[in-house]
């Protein structure tokens, strides 16, 4: 078992809540989704992101719409269906209890440790 | 200075160096590999390609700028390498999931790397997912066999079987996805390959292969130690693969052989048509063939499939298809088996008369004509010559000749055709058409010892039985020649000339009498009777009467060793 792969897997898990959030505010096109996923460090590599957009699309989670771009191709906007917005609700209960449990389970082994 | 390519990404214009390109165009290609093989493949690939574009319009300052391979390479770091795109399917639906542990397709080549001679046997190796040792193995046994057979197909593999050349291939050849880090990882391998031959070279110069070979072999040897069972279990499975493949390969040139005489007519083909299957030659072979192949084949198929696990199966519908066809093949030869054996049903006569009108007091001789042929084929019952005519007839030796006597004037000769068929008036018709002559001219009956019939008319033991009627006290003289046919049933009083060949006979009524019998048991038996005579004789002391009282005391001998034979 390496190291990278699971780290990957964990990244990867997460990843589907992440664009979801990111297009909750605002809808957004590709660039500007991998900007936040980048900056807030929770993308390495753009690849990844191609598959789950369309996924989550066909899913009827998102929907998109076509803009001219002043420089380059034309971009594709992503945004929440209400399917999304709930699946996304959903989500944000369910990352909660995750965090509370993962956080119980390794403070508990903190503690124990000293 | 280097040489442009234009592309359109993603309806974008670019003027690309061509390093540049192909690498591009590879990485496009390893991700186009890597995702799951649904219809959103192309959707994506479009993104992915959006993007790029997007990134290139901004890094490149002006329109009129070339994207070159330094470019291509960020680009692709922040991409991301194609095992990235893979999203763990888990998450997603279990549809997916089906999918993705679907094997990678195999093709075969020839893996020169690892070969001795020109990879053949390497390659079958990967293809089967065998240690190569055991291809080496089974290819030498079936070679052998085969007497050589399988060194053509050797060889006509290597003609046939592209060498694996590019990475690529290769690793279609081993079943392995193409993606950039396999591909990385068989050019590494490569290089180092490449390292240790120069290292060799000095030494090995032609050695070198062989004597790879024998390291796999041996390496192969030794796997072979650690697990036991399974390797009895291959041995097995390379045994079974052995006899069914050389059975298969020798049957398949059989039917080959026998659908080729068949065009060609030969004469055998000709013998084998007389017993009148009921079908064309080569449908029979064929149903044979598929009756006996099939078996083998699931042999073969079981063979493999002990010898590797990851062996293909031949699938459900051809296995089921290969089921009916056996069935059908089963069904026709007892259809086939059942007609021939009616064929034999029923057996009807025809009998004709021929007087021999003679002269008074004159011997009738008989003689058996023979008729001087090429037997083409021939067993115990018939077989295939040329007639005058020149063609092709059955001839068969199923003559049987009786000898009775009658109380008629003169002799006649009743010839009785015989044959079978399936129903009476089709055993009447083929004894109809049996040919067979005799010719009677100055006292000489001359019986032919033979029957022939047309080949179309088929087998159906035809026969001839003579009953040669001849009246009380005429002699007869039986050629040399009748010996062969010569029968006779007590029950019926038929007269038995066996050993009484080249003798002059008088007929007697259901006997004989021999008149120059010189036989040396003959003659044994007679002193006996002559002694017994001869003290009879000397009571009587009529010493003149001793010759001819022996004659007809050995006449009397005679009689009765016609009557104990």
């Amino acid at each position: 078992m390496k190291i990278e792969n699971t780290k990957a897997q964990m990244r990867k898990g997460v990843l589907e809540y992440c664009i979801l959030s990111v297009l909750e505010d605002k809808d957004a096109y590709v660039a500007e989704i991998l900007t936040s996923l980048k900056n807030a460090k929770m993308l390495v590599v753009e690849g990844t992101i191609y598959p789950l957009l369309t996924r989550l699309k066909n899913a009827e989670l998102l929907s998109y719409r076509w803009e001219e771009s002043s420089s380059g191709p034309p971009r594709k906007y992503y945004s929440l269906t209400q399917k999304g917005k709930e699946f996304l609700t959903e989500l944000s209960l369910t990352w909660q209890e995750l965090q509370d449990a993962v956080s119980t389970i390794t403070n508990q082994k903190n503690n124990n440790h000293e | 200075m280097n040489k442009t390519v234009n592309i359109n990404l993603a309806g974008v214009f670019f003027h690309i160096d061509e390093d540049a390109y192909l690498n591009l165009n590879n990485y496009l290609k390893a991700i186009k590999a890597s995702l799951a093989n649904d219809s959103s493949k192309e959707e994506i690939i479009q993104d992915i390609e959006a993007r790029i574009a997007e990134l290139f319009t901004e890094k490149l300052n002006n329109a009129q700028q070339v994207v070159n391979n330094t470019l291509v390479e960020s680009i692709i770091e922040i991409m991301g390498q194609p095992e990235d795109y893979q999203v763990d399917e888990d998450i997603f639906e279990e549809e997916y999931k089906k999918e993705k542990t679907k094997k990678t397709p195999k093709k075969l080549f020839r893996d020169t790397d690892n070969g001795v001679f020109s990879g053949v046997c390497a390659g079958l190796g990967h293809y089967f997912s065998i240690d190569v040792v055991f291809v080496r193995i089974i290819l030498v046994l079936l070679s052998i066999s085969s007497s050589g057979i399988f060194v053509f197909i050797y060889i006509l593999l290597w003609i046939s079987v592209p060498e694996a050349k590019t990475t690529a291939e290769k690793l279609l050849m081993k079943g392995k996805p193409i993606n950039i880090s396999n591909i990385e990882k068989k050019v590494r391998e490569g290089f180092e390959q490449v390292s240790e031959k120069v290292k060799d070279v000095d030494y090995e110069k032609y050695g070198n292969k062989i004597n790879k070979g024998f390291k796999s072999t041996t390496k192969g040897v030794g796997n072979l130690v650690s697990s036991g069972i399974e390797i009895i279990a291959k041995l097995i499975g390379a045994f079974i693969i052995f006899i069914a493949a050389s059975t298969l390969i020798s049957l398949l040139f059989v039917l080959v052989g026998v659908l080729l005489f068949n065009l060609s007519k030969a004469d055998w083909v000709t013998y084998v048509e007389t017993a009148n299957i009921g079908v064309p030659l080569w449908v029979g072979s064929l149903i044979l063939f598929f009756f006996i192949t099939i078996p083998f084949f699931f042999l073969f198929t079981l063979g493999l499939k002990m010898l590797s696990k990851r062996a293909k199966s031949i699938g459900r519908p051809a296995k089921i298809s290969l089921a009916i066809i056996w069935l059908i093949a089963l069904f026709s030869l007892i259809y086939l088996g059942v007609r021939q054996a009616s064929e034999y049903a029923f057996e009807a006569k025809t009998s004709k008369t021929i007087s021999l009108p003679i002269i008074e007091n004159d011997t009738l001789h008989v003689k058996m004509k023979d008729f001087i042929h090429s037997t083409w084929h021939s067993d115990n019952n018939y077989s295939i010559v040329i007639n005058q005519q020149d063609e092709k007839v059955i001839y068969s030796k199923d003559i049987r000749l009786f000898t009775r006597s009658t109380n008629k004037k003169s002799p006649y000769l009743e010839i009785v055709k015989s044959a079978k068929g399936s129903s009476f008036n089709k055993a009447k018709k083929t004894a109809e058409k049996i040919l067979y002559t005799t010719t009677f001219t100055e006292n000489t009956l001359q019986l032919d010892n033979f029957l022939t019939t047309a080949v179309e008319n088929s087998y159906r033991d035809q026969e001839i039985d003579l009953y040669l009627y001849i009246p009380e006290n005429i002699i007869v003289y039986f050629d040399s020649n009748t010996a062969y046919f010569n029968e006779y049933d007590r029950q019926l009083n038929d007269i038995n000339l066996r050993g009484y060949e080249e003798k002059y006979i008088q007929i007697l009524k259901h006997d004989i009498r021999c008149l120059n019998c010189f036989d040396k048991t003959k003659i044994e038996e007679t002193e006996v009777e002559k002694e017994k005579t001869f003290s009879k004789n000397t009571t009587e002391n009529t010493t003149e009467n001793k010759n001819t009282k022996w004659y007809s005391d050995q006449l009397q001998t005679d009689t009765k060793t016609t009557e104990n034979h």
